[in-house]
């Protein structure tokens, strides 16, 4: 190419001096890359955010109505229990770089045992899978690296199920290295480009999945299976949707593999008089099951896309029954109480200091109100099941992307001992630095 | 007296038409321009004119402008001149293909126009590359002045943010999104 034919690359040479400078003192070590799986958590954030268009629709409906928490679905925790259920979750309550509704994103992350995080982004080229290996795999061992490569590529390719009608139109596979930033952790990225769809496969502590392993979690439900399994909640959903089944057509999207052997599979719904539609992911297998629900506003991909439900199904065993009645017997909050927290600043974000987050991320101010509110349910890393408050602030309208941008933050949909406390002396300290 | 100065004393020294103005630009910066001319030419002779060419540049700038980033309105200038040496050399073939390959990816963003159009479409998408630029991520500001004003190559880019390149091109398409559709709110068809 002639790059001087490139009227952009003289556009770029008028951009604003600050930028440059701004560029020439760049501490790099910020910019760095932040965990994979930070980005991959950000992106659930956004996802999460899809999947909480259930809730929000019915609060629309029924404002201020929100049903009673059953009590399995209740947990027992602390302060530092949801500390620590928030510490590594990314930077919630700020916005999020995909903004609601530009990412499909799945994710499992259960550490010490394999993991595979698989994600899609509609409209970009490129098709990914990534995978991790133990330190001492690579890249001191080049010819282990090379087996690796031999070995999966073909059970990872076939990890990636395109619908039919995705027409694959062009595909490559490669393998490079990786270095995770935050743990130094090497790894290997294996990336298959596509010409519709990304899609990115993270595949950590491999050591478990060496051979035989992989080749036996690639069974896929059938499509009858997932909407069989789907149907109980289905029906729960349509009827708050006001919709009856035969009113709506139904369409494979997408489908992936978890590391505990479970199909996921997003199935759409679409509303035949097509004022919106209704999409449905499913996450089976094991002992536990997700649905997501999301609501698009009129079905196209290319608007604002709201989230209005979460919920969350987990098969609960006698152990956790017996804790978790305990927490059943715990004060519900009110919305006005958790109101009357938001706006004392005694909300969960990303930073566990709400006072450093309000610092870092002016532009979202949660304590003088909030566009929305939806209960949701978080699951610590015990498997407890803690409901809250996740209050919404519409952030920016007009994102690259066409999308609109939600920040969000947790208060606890259940009185929690030391709660108070804990946020004063947060506040403290920061008066006393 | 000797040694690096200010940008203020530097400027100084232009407003007062004082040729040491010159030498202790090229005492404090010469170095750094020549680097930047350089990722664009990989040519020490041709990037070494650059520098002196931008020399001469901001000896008939400076007065009347008084920058306010003196760097950056360096760079700004050596960047112009290098790609316009870029091109000269490309017309006579004596720039290798693989380093015409390294632009690929920029290539194709805009339709060509007139030199006398060329000017006055640079400002206008100047204008909403800067709109564009207040509202992302310092990351992503990064990425997108290391690639498109700095020419940088994508490994580099990769290398410097420590992540994989495929993460890097996924920045740039985004980028391209966004600038594209910055664009077709200001009324200017890119594609």
């Amino acid at each position: 190419m002639d790059i001087l034919n490139d009227r952009l690359l003289a556009a770029v040479g008028e951009i604003d001096e600050s930028f440059l400078e701004e560029f020439e003192s760049t501490d790099l070590s910020r910019l760095a890359r932040q965990s994979r799986r930070k980005e991959r958590l950000r992106r659930s954030v956004a996802v999460c955010s899809l999947v909480l268009s259930l809730v929000l629709l019915l609060t629309a409906r029924f404002p201020r109505s929100i049903p009673p928490v059953p009590a399995y679905e209740n947990a027992y925790f602390t302060v530092e229990e949801l500390i620590s259920l928030y510490a590594s979750e990314g930077e919630y309550g700020v916005p999020s770089i995909g903004g609601a509704g530009t990412v499909n994103y799945q994710t499992v992350i259960v550490r010490g045992a394999p993991t595979w995080n698989i994600d899609t982004v509609k409209d970009l080229e490129t098709l990914a899978v990534y995978s991790t290996l133990p330190d001492s795999f690579y890249p001191t061992d080049k010819a282990a690296f090379e087996s690796f490569v031999a070995r999966y590529r073909g059970a990872i390719e076939s990890i990636i199920r395109i619908d039919s009608d995705f027409e694959i139109r062009e595909k490559t596979t490669s393998f490079t290295d990786i270095v995770e930033y935050d743990t130094g952790e090497k790894g290997v990225s294996m990336e298959v480009y596509h010409t519709r769809y990304m899609i990115s496969l993270d595949i950590e502590n491999l050591e478990s999945l060496y051979p035989g392993e992989l080749p036996a979690i690639s069974r896929f439900a059938s499509d009858d299976e997932i909407l069989e399994a789907l149907m109980p909640y289905a029906k729960f959903v349509l009827s708050a949707w006001g919709k009856a089944y035969s009113d709506l057509e139904i369409a494979r999207d997408y489908a992936s593999t978890d590391s505990d052997c479970s199909a996921s599979v997003s199935v759409r719904f679409f509303d035949k008089e097509k004022a919106f539609s209704h999409e449905v992911d499913s996450y089976m297998g094991g002992k536990e099951e997700c649905l997501i629900f999301s609501f698009y506003e009129n079905g196209s991909e290319d608007t604002e896309k709201l989230m209005l439900s979460h919920i969350w199904y987990r098969e609960m065993t006698e152990a956790k029954k017996g804790s978790l009645e305990q927490v059943a017997k715990l004060r519900r909050l009110p919305l006005s109480e958790a109101e009357a927290l938001l706006q004392n600043g005694c909300f969960f974000s990303g930073n566990v200091c709400p006072f450093c987050a309000a610092e870092n991320h002016k532009a979202v101010d949660f304590t003088k109100g909030y566009d929305e509110v939806s209960l949701v349910y978080r699951m610590s890393r015990n498997g407890m099941l803690i409901p809250f408050y996740r209050f919404y602030v519409k952030t920016r309208q007009d994102l690259w992307s066409g999308l609109r941008e939600y920040g969000y933050v947790y208060v606890p949909a259940v009185e929690v001992s030391g709660l108070s406390d804990f946020f004063e002396a947060k506040h403290a300290g920061h008066a006393s630095s | 007296m000797d040694g690096i100065w200010s940008d203020e004393r530097i400027i100084a020294l232009y407003f007062e038409r004082d040729e040491r103005a010159i030498e202790k630009t090229d005492l404090k910066y010469g170095k750094y321009l020549f680097t930047v001319a350089d990722t664009v030419l990989h040519s020490e002779e041709d990037s070494k004119e650059c520098v002196n060419d931008t020399y001469l540049r901001v000896w008939q700038a400076i007065p009347p402008e008084r920058p306010q980033y003196f760097r950056a309105f360096l760079t700004k200038i050596i960047r112009g001149i290098a790609l316009n040496r870029y091109s000269d050399l490309k017309r006579q073939k004596r720039i290798p293909s693989a380093l015409c390959d390294s632009f690929d990816s920029i290539e194709g963003w805009l339709p060509e126009k007139s030199e006398a159009e060329a000017r006055e479409d640079a400002l206008a998408i100047g204008e909403v590359l800067n709109r564009y630029l207040k509202g992302i991520t310092r990351r992503r500001r990064y990425i997108f002045i290391s690639r498109f004003f700095y020419l940088k190559p994508i490994e580099a880019i990769a290398r410097a943010l420590t992540v994989s390149e495929s993460t890097v091109n996924k920045e740039i398409k985004a980028i391209r999104r966004g600038i594209e559709k910055a664009c077709k709110e200001a009324g200017i068809w890119i594609f």
